[in-house]
């Protein structure tokens, strides 16, 4: 199957697979640790700042450095490899082999950062805003078959699809298993038992749409021929009539 | 046996697995440790059988599934402990530093080269500093050393001062430490144009004679805060050079073992700015004797040399 799935081998002779995330879903989860970390610091900056005078502003100075190193390797480490920006993007980062990721590859992966979001781009005229435009970062991130960034190869860290718990409970609704008009390669059977699995997911027209390629097959069109297909899924996964 | 008898004898076992791990990832909590390896083993076998025999995408993805979550409990990696924390401080840093020693020099070279150059300069053509600061920061740090004009600063100011040094300063570490990576020439950059500033700084001082309140003031934290400097540009091209010199090992391996050899060093620098951060802005400010304030700079530069030069000896090769 097409995909870009990394498999792990595992003590126990097995290969998981893991599901390397691309460069956008990440760039969003970092807009969102953004938008998160900024709101935050900002509202207790202006707390400590109006409420302990200077005092105050050390301390939101410190809260200030350890957030900006810091927060995502915290999350990373204590919340299961999600920052919040992550989870809400459903990504996860874990070690090369798949283990949860520790204390030293997390402060590495952040600290390299800096390298990742090269180059710095003045956006105003007078330079005083100057923002990472991680351009090298995507870039390596691009080169890289497990879409790794500089930060991540140095820690050894992957960005994955974190998987909720596949539970899965697939009857074929009003199905009355049928066998294939002709004899079907063992490639051919695999194929309908996956589309007759998706048939909750997918809506009629787009079942249908894709019926439509077999039609053929089935000597019919549209939803009707998606049933047909939904049938025959249903035959082969072992159900007789 | 197809599919469906597959899954049937074995979709109660597979249940009672996803539970345990339910409770583990909820409750933190596994009611019969002993057997949870010998259920992961076979769960991984079931999902090598079901591979093998092709069966669906769907059920594959099922038991892969399962099987991840199961692997990251059961191999999750050493936790944080204070002894080995200490033992950081005790072994692993200064270890770290003694190993690099021949960088640890280029370094300081890189530093105090440029540092001592400008100074000598300026004392031959004091116009020069007009060529490193601006006329603001000449004005700046004229005010600011100055023994004419007293300063004293109440204590919520210093404490401003802390959090500022803290996040000034730590941050250039990381900095330096991280653009290493661009084949070292990051650092290098860094530790050149540091050296070129502190140096004119200083230079320029020294030629309109406030070098007795500049040296009062920096020489408290000074000895943490230059060598850590130093050995952010250390840690820094070395994870450069491992880059252009991988020896036996792929480049991606040896910058992976490189990168996380040097730990300790960046934990190191990060304690030592903290405590100049620390010196700088609660020390440094007070009007004390001179004798007082130079024998405290003395006593922790000695005491630096002494720290990297024999703690954690003990178990070296």
């Amino acid at each position: 199957m097409l995909d870009t799935t990394h498999p792990i081998e595992t003590p126990e002779g097995v290969s998981l697979e893991l599901k390397p995330a691309g460069p956008t879903p990440r760039a969003a989860a970092w807009v969102i640790d953004l938008l998160i970390r900024a709101t935050g610091v900002g509202v207790i900056y202006i707390g400590l700042v109006l409420f302990l005078g200077n005092l105050g502003g050390g301390l939101a100075l410190i809260l200030f450095f350890l957030t900006e190193w810091f927060y995502s390797v915290f999350f990373e480490v204590k919340a299961g490899g999600q920052t919040p920006g992550k989870k809400i993007m459903k990504l996860t980062v874990v070690n090369q082999d798949g283990t949860p990721i520790g204390w030293g590859a997390s402060i590495l992966r952040n600290l390299l950062r800096t390298v990742d979001a090269l180059p710095l781009v003045a956006l105003d005229q007078n330079g005083s805003g100057i923002y990472p435009v991680y351009g090298l970062g995507l870039l390596v991130c691009l080169l890289n078959k497990r879409f790794q960034r500089l930060g991540d190869m140095a820690a050894g860290t992957l960005v994955i699809y974190a998987e909720e718990t596949y539970a899965r409970e697939v009857n074929f609704p009003n199905a009355d298993p049928s066998p294939p008009p002709q004899a079907l390669t063992l490639q051919e059977q695999k194929a309908l038992i996956t589309f007759g699995e998706r048939s909750e997911r997918l809506n009629q027209a787009r079942a249908a749409e894709l019926a439509d390629v077999l039609t053929p097959l089935t000597g019919k069109k549209g939803w009707e021929g998606a049933q047909k297909l939904f049938d025959i899924a249903a035959w082969f996964m072992g159900g007789r009539k | 046996m197809n599919q469906e008898l597959f899954e049937k004898r074995f979709r109660d076992e597979w249940l009672a697995f996803d539970t345990t791990l339910h409770g583990m990832e909820k409750n933190r909590e596994l009611n019969d440790p002993a057997s949870f390896p010998h259920a992961y083993r076979r769960l991984c076998k079931h999902l090598a059988l079901a591979r093998d025999r092709q069966y669906s995408v769907h059920l594959v993805n099922e038991l892969n599934a399962m099987a991840k979550r199961a692997h990251s409990y059961l191999y999750k990696s050493q936790q944080f402990t204070v002894h080995k924390a200490l033992r950081v401080f005790t072994h692993d840093f200064p270890q770290a530093v003694r190993k690099n020693a021949g960088l640890f020099w280029l370094s300081s070279l890189l530093f105090y080269g440029p540092f001592f150059a400008v100074i000598i300069a300026i004392n031959q053509r004091p116009e020069l500093a007009y060529s490193f600061m601006s006329d603001y920061q000449i004005t700046t740090i004229e005010e600011m050393y100055d023994p004419n004009t007293p300063k004293d600063r109440g204590a919520a100011e210093d404490v401003m001062m802390f959090g500022f040094y803290i996040q000034n300063n730590v941050g250039i570490a990381f900095r330096t430490f991280a653009s290493g990576l661009l084949f070292g020439v990051g650092s290098v950059i860094i530790l050149l144009f540091n050296g070129f500033a502190i140096g004119s700084v200083a230079g320029h001082l020294i030629e309109v004679g406030f070098q007795d309140t500049f040296l009062r003031f920096v020489c408290g934290h000074s000895p943490f805060e230059l060598t850590a400097i130093v050995l952010a540009g250390m840690a820094g091209m070395k994870l450069g050079f491992s880059l252009l010199l991988p020896g036996n090992h792929s480049r991606r391996r040896k910058m992976m073992e490189t990168a996380h050899g040097l730990l300790p060093v960046v934990y190191g620098m990060g304690v030592m700015l903290v405590i100049a951060a620390f010196i700088e802005a609660f020390w440094s400010p007070r009007t004390l004797t001179a004798a007082l304030k130079y024998g405290f700079s003395g006593f922790f530069w000695l005491l630096l040399a002494a720290y990297f030069l024999y703690s954690g000896r003990e178990n070296e090769n």
